[in-house]
């Protein structure tokens, strides 16, 4: 055996004429390398020819001259696997998926029963109202069809925080016997499709029924403390200028956006009915004469309930009509601002509270969209 | 392509006024007379009378009244759909001047008289009358009569020669003796298609070499090299061997290694390469050859030629190419899906890693940052994201790592070595695999890839020598080395092994030994498929073991009839295993050929349509359903049988049968477009075929159509193919809607193409709840921008004249396993998607000057034109725009150089290419 030199090619570096002393171990030569490139011994994997350098140089077709590569890193610390294993998607069952992804349970569709179901998932949303849902101690089976209604809407809300999804039969059921026109059904025996404004509506009134406020002696009941609304409405009579406007208030609970021709933004559609003209009794002119009616939002509530008015119904030549569902697109921004809607007084007191911007949550009735 | 045997198109005008005249000959001088000119008249009456001068008896003056005659012909002018005015009005003379060359006994005017008998002829018979007389007339000029009639000549030759017996010598000869008049005379008046056409008649391809000039042998080679396709099995060989003589007679070395490389032989590669006398040139042939991947001895062992066919310079090259373009910034697979676009759709909460996707991310940061060395999940922080992926996944995570670093065997390696040490075996194996990637199409003296991989090819846990099985194929694809067979081998031997390590294996030496026919490698194959359909055991039936197959077939790529031992033996193995394997490696020997008897057998095969699967239509779709729900990961074998078994023991038999053939037929469609792809006729018919497959035949076709679709259109998004694609990616057939996604990736494979890529985002919408199918989309957007599109995958190069036998055995080992999506891809064996890597390849123009400096000069790059056999000196190039190289260049266009300054060195500029000072530049 020789004492020769070699070069070793170390990721783009040439480390030329090192010398190989084939007498000595091959850790020797490896211990030369570390000098150079600072790769330990142990992690140095030293290759000619297809083979590897082992612990002795028996096999290792090195001849003088030869180029060597190596190959191994400087690093000190062998990459170790984290602490905490992750947990995929795919090992979590339904529950665990919702959990960890924060997902809201679905409903099931109990066939055509969209409408309920939208409506009840828009309602969870509101924290208050599921709270006070809790407290109610009524019960599905008493002859009191809201508090049946109620205590279903309780049920399903329960079942539904604890990851379960279950069909929602018996709030179905509860709604037909409060509701029979969301029971009817189509020439085929199936369930009719029904407005999802009509159940909200519903069912805002049987919770406003049962429901009490927090503050008991503020508002009647819950509904009104976190979603009612007070129009203030002046009526100004277009026929008599010398008549006085005449100034009363409205409580609403929704505001309706109505979709003409040229309605392409809610915006637009919620201002459009705000003044409107109507023809009453005149107490001046004594006849009927025509007003002008003119509301603006006194009172926000917590949780304002936008109503698009899709259902339009058509009167046929014949007599009767057909309810026509209005298809136009009509925009709406996630955070609705309804300043201008607002009266003055409400205004000013908005604008010290920098409050005047509001969250807007939007039933989307998957049959319009 | 000319024919040569049409009739000249005066002649089928002629017909009709033949009939009338014999009906009425008095009636139709008259009409004609009447309607001539002076001029025309006066020669009308001239050949008149010199017809009555040879109906004379006075045989003296026959000679003169001859010449004169001929004189008269020779003088007429024509063009090409008239008969010349004298032919027209000898005509009804031509049964009387037979008679008279009967009567003439003077041998030198019978002979003159034969030649214008014969030049008449061209204007009037259906038979042979034509050459028969021009064989008994003078050994004159053969163009003296112009050239339409050498044409109607050379056509009744070699008509005449398929018609005359073999045995009939003589005949054969004269033939033979005319034709090597007018060949030469063709060559000279650039008619070199008429040349090479009678030539390849007579299969005398000797007389083109033999006449061939300076001038006209590159049309001639072109002509003749475009005719392989169409020309059956020996034949075609034979033109590429009399093409490759001319080109190597007129020095042109680098297209006559193109030829010897379409050949695939690597003899006469060595010997050019040896014999090449400049240097330059042969760095040129070197850098074809490292495209070509062949295995090639080096004469001498200069270095910087092995430098150049080993590919060591590819990395550095394909680096400067990114440089150029500015695209180095590692991209993000979020980037690729663009999925800021998609919406808000995420909104709520938390994300949770969902190992699926994020296995569809590990690959699609591997094909997206491919051989740029750097990437945002594994190269920064890489044990990170390593540990967000699953078992497997965590394997294909790694060996991603393999694929970024593609091509760079010094800097790359070093970056994987952290990982050999990890505590987990499947990032160990999965480094073990990027070792392998990492060396794919380039080689390294010190073989680094053999010297890491070998110990772990035996080690007793199957995810280490899964990693380094495949990873050795790879990385020694196509150089048919003996130690890594021996290697291998061992592992097939290997009784204990699972299926999954021996049908690796299998492939791994198929990807080894591509196209060698290697014997070894055959036995080893063929005894482990023998053995077990012997022992009757279920190894067979196991999804793994149809990789032994393709091991076998892809051995014998492209070798046809060297195929037929293999097929043969193979009959004796058990159904169904039978069937498949037989075709696969029929099909695989015939790829790229456009084997028309072989499509035709093929559909035979995709046609049948066996009883149980027709009349149980209702019953298998909900097997179909059960396998969707259960979400088994068995293969489709065991779910058939499991349906056999719970139906009554009548149908057992059919559902045998069923599976037996659904194999078979889906290898038969893959393998129609394999056999289809080289060659665009041929692509254009599958593509209609598989129309018709896709609406009438059975399940396990409709899946494998449109990986067809893939294969037939590999990084070309061709409109139709796409749209195609794009139907069945939305189709209800979940594994017809992943394979055509997994397609398009596929066709639009490194091109950036913006519409494939729209309608992938869509689609990533539209599947968005199936994480199954998502995950397909987000490969097929990953290939879409294969190499921040600077890659491409299709394996055909230098003009579509070349076939990388690697490649094609890369694209066909992937998309075989998909015909077992499920139990595969989507399985634990995703890890065939780096099969690819073996067809990845730079779609760049880089030049450099005479010492391999880069050399940027301006290029036009346009819409490739079909220039074999028009006229002239045809633009090469349409549509094109003029860049600085390096620039990529698309499928379907092609690059000429935009100044006069330089030469380049070889005809064909696509990849690395030489370039020369022109002497004779303009200052």
């Amino acid at each position: 055996m020789a004492n020769f030199t070699v070069s070793v090619k170390w990721n783009r570096e040439m480390y030329k004429d090192i010398e190989v002393d084939t007498d000595e171990t091959p850790e020797v030569f490896k211990a030369q390398i570390f000098a150079l490139t600072g790769v330990l011994p142990e992690r140095q994997k030293v290759m000619v020819k297809g083979k590897t350098l082992g612990t002795s140089w028996e096999g290792f077709p090195i001849v003088k001259g030869a180029t060597l590569l190596m190959m191994g890193s400087k690093e000190e610390s062998i990459p170790t696997g984290p602490t905490e294993k992750v947990k995929f998607m795919e090992d979590m069952n339904e529950a665990e998926i919702a959990s960890a992804m924060d997902l809201p349970l679905g409903l099931q569709n109990l066939g055509n029963t969209c409408y309920m179901n939208a409506t009840v998932q828009c309602l969870k949303t509101v924290p208050a109202l599921t709270d006070s849902l809790k407290t109610f101690s009524g019960h599905v089976a008493v002859p009191d069809t809201q508090t049946s209604v109620t205590a279903a809407l309780r049920d399903v809300y329960l079942t539904m925080d604890k990851g379960a999804a279950l069909p929602p039969l018996i709030l179905v059921q509860a709604l037909h016997k409060a509701f029979p026109r969301f029971a009817e059904r189509d020439n085929h025996g199936q369930l009719a499709q029904q407005d999802a404004n009509e159940c909200w509506t519903e069912l805002v009134r049987t919770l406003q029924q049962k429901l009490p406020a927090e503050e008991a002696t503020k508002y009647p009941s819950i509904i009104d403390q976190f979603m009612g609304g007070r129009f203030s409405v002046e009526m100004k009579c277009d026929e008599a200028e010398e008549e006085p406007a005449s100034v009363s208030t409205e409580s609403f609970l929704q505001l309706s956006c109505f979709i003409e021709t040229d309605t392409r933004y809610m915006h637009s559609g919620l201002i459009s009915k705000l003044t409107e003209k109507i023809t009453k009794n005149s107490p001046s002119l004594s006849r009927d004469a025509l007003y002008t009616k003119s509301s603006k939002v006194d009172r926000l509530p917590a949780y304002l309930t936008v109503q698009m008015v899709r259902f339009y119904y058509k009167e046929k030549q014949g007599g009767g009509g057909v309810n026509a569902k209005i298809l136009k697109d009509v925009k709406f921004p996630m955070i609705l601002d309804v300043y201008d809607l607002c009266t003055k007084r409400l205004q000013e007191k908005v604008c010290l509270n920098k409050l005047n911007q509001m969250c807007l949550h939007v039933i989307i009735h998957p049959t319009l969209f | 392509m000319a024919d040569v045997t049409k009739k000249p198109p005066h002649e089928e005008l002629a017909k009709p006024k033949d009939d009338k005249k014999v009906d009425d000959p008095k009636a139709k001088k008259s009409a004609e007379s009447e309607d001539l000119s002076e001029e025309d008249k006066q020669l009308q009456e001239e050949l008149d009378m010199l017809m009555e001068r040879l109906v004379e008896p006075n045989h003296d003056l026959y000679q003169q009244a001859l010449v004169q005659m001929s004189n008269l012909i020779k003088a007429s002018t024509t063009s090409m759909t008239s008969v010349p005015k004298p032919l027209k009005f000898l005509r009804r003379h031509f049964p009387t001047l037979k008679e008279i060359y009967e009567k003439i006994t003077d041998d030198e005017t019978k002979q003159f008289c034969a030649e214008v008998v014969s030049v008449l002829a061209m204007t009037i018979s259906d038979g042979r009358d034509c050459l028969n007389y021009k064989l008994l007339g003078l050994e004159r000029d053969i163009g003296e009569w112009g050239h339409e009639y050498v044409r109607h000549l050379a056509g009744e030759i070699s008509q005449d020669w398929w018609e005359i017996s073999k045995e009939d010598s003589e005949r054969r000869s004269k033939l033979l003796e005319l034709a090597t008049k007018i060949i030469p005379y063709n060559l000279s008046h650039n008619a070199e298609a008429e040349a090479c056409d009678l030539a390849m008649e007579l299969e005398h391809l000797e007389l083109l070499e033999k006449y061939v000039d300076e001038d006209s042998h590159q049309r001639v080679c072109q002509y003749m090299t475009s005719c392989v396709a169409y020309v059956p099995d020996p034949e075609n060989m034979r033109l590429l061997q009399s093409a490759l003589k001319i080109f190597l007679k007129f020095n042109q070395w680098a297209r006559a290694l193109r030829v010897a490389m379409q050949l695939n032989d690597s003899t006469l590669v060595a010997e050019i390469l040896r014999d090449c006398p400049e240097e330059a040139v042969k760095k040129q042939l070197a850098f074809m050859i490292g495209r070509q991947q062949i295995q090639c001895d080096i004469p001498n062992n200069e270095q910087d030629l092995t430098d150049i066919t080993t590919n060591s310079l590819l990395n550095t090259n394909f680096l400067a190419l990114g440089r150029e373009l500015d695209i180095l910034e590692p991209k993000t697979p979020d980037e690729v899906y663009k999925s800021h676009l998609d919406g808000p759709r995420q909104t709520f909460g938390s994300q949770v890693d969902s190992a699926r996707q994020n296995l569809a991310a590990s690959f699609v940061s591997g094909f997206v940052n491919a051989g740029f060395g750097r990437d945002k999940l594994l190269t920064e922080d890489g044990n990170k994201w390593l540990y967000k992926n699953k078992e497997h996944g965590m394997l294909s995570a790694t060996a991603s790592l393999g694929l970024i670093l593609l091509w760079d065997v010094d800097g790359g390696l070093g970056q994987i070595d952290k990982y050999l040490y990890s505590a987990e075996d499947y990032i160990k194996a999965g480094a073990l695999l990027a070792c392998g990637i990492v060396n794919c199409g380039v080689r390294n003296e010190c073989d680094p890839a053999l010297a890491l991989l070998s110990d772990y090819v035996t080690h007793n846990s199957n995810t280490m020598r899964i990693g380094s099985i495949l990873g050795l194929g790879l990385a020694y694809a196509g150089t048919n080395r003996e130690d890594i067979i021996e290697l291998l081998n061992k592992v097939i031997l290997d009784g204990n092994a699972g299926m999954e390590v021996i049908g690796l294996a299998c492939l791994a030496c198929g990807l080894v030994t591509v196209g060698t026919c290697n014997e070894d490698v055959t036995t080893t194959l063929l005894q482990s498929v023998l053995e077990r359909s012997e022992r009757s055991d279920s190894d067979l039936k196991d999804t793994h073991a149809r990789f032994i197959a393709l091991g076998l077939g892809l051995c014998y790529l492209g070798k046809q009839e060297k195929a037929e031992i293999v097929i043969q033996t193979l009959e004796a193995a058990a159904e169904p295993y039978k069937s498949m394997a037989v075709t696969l490696v029929e099909v695989c020997a015939y790829a790229g050929t456009g084997n028309v008897l072989k499509i035709q057998k093929l559909l035979h095969i995709c046609s049948e349509h066996y009883e149980a699967a027709s009349t149980s239509e209702s019953s298998k779709k909900d097997e179909d359903k059960r396998k969707r729900e259960s979400k088994s990961k068995d293969k489709k074998g065991e779910a058939d049988k499991e349906k056999a078994g719970s139906s009554t023991s009548a149908t057992k038999e059919k559902g045998k049968e069923t599976l037996d053939l659904s194999l078979q037929q889906s290898v038969a469609v893959l393998g129609i477009a394999l056999i289809a792809m080289g060659e665009d006729i041929g692509t254009e018919m599958a593509f209609r075929t598989f129309g018709h497959l896709l609406r009438y035949c059975e399940p396990a076709i409709r899946r494998a159509v449109p990986l067809a679709l893939g294969l037939l259109s590999v990084s070309n998004p061709r409109l139709t193919v796409l749209d195609t694609l794009s139907k069945f990616s939305h189709d209800v057939d979940q594994e017809v809607a992943l394979n055509s996604i997994f397609a398009m990736g596929i066709v639009g494979a490194g091109t950036n193409n913006a519409r494939v890529a729209a309608m992938l985002r869509q689609l990533s919408q539209y599947h968005a709840k199936d994480s199954n199918n998502l995950f397909m989309v987000r490969i097929a957007q990953g290939l879409v921008h294969l190499g921040k599109g600077t890659l491409g995958l299709t394996p055909f190069h230098s003009d579509r004249q070349l076939l990388c036998p690697v490649a094609v055995a890369g694209l066909v080992s992937t998309l075989f396993s998909f015909l077992d999506v499920r139990g595969l891809i989507l399985g634990r064996s995703h890890y065939m998607l780096y099969c690819l890597a073996t067809a990845m390849n730079p779609r760049m123009l880089a030049t450099f000057d005479e010492n391999l400096k880069p050399l940027p000069v301006s290029v036009r790059v346009g819409q490739a034109l079909d220039t074999v056999g028009v006229a002239g000196k045809p633009k090469t190039i349409t549509g094109f725009q003029t860049y600085t190289t390096p620039v990529l260049i698309g499928h379907g266009e092609r690059a000429e150089l935009a100044t006069d300054d330089y030469l380049s060195l070889t005809p064909i500029l696509e990849g690395f290419v030489i370039l020369r000072k022109n002497p004779d530049a303009s200052p």
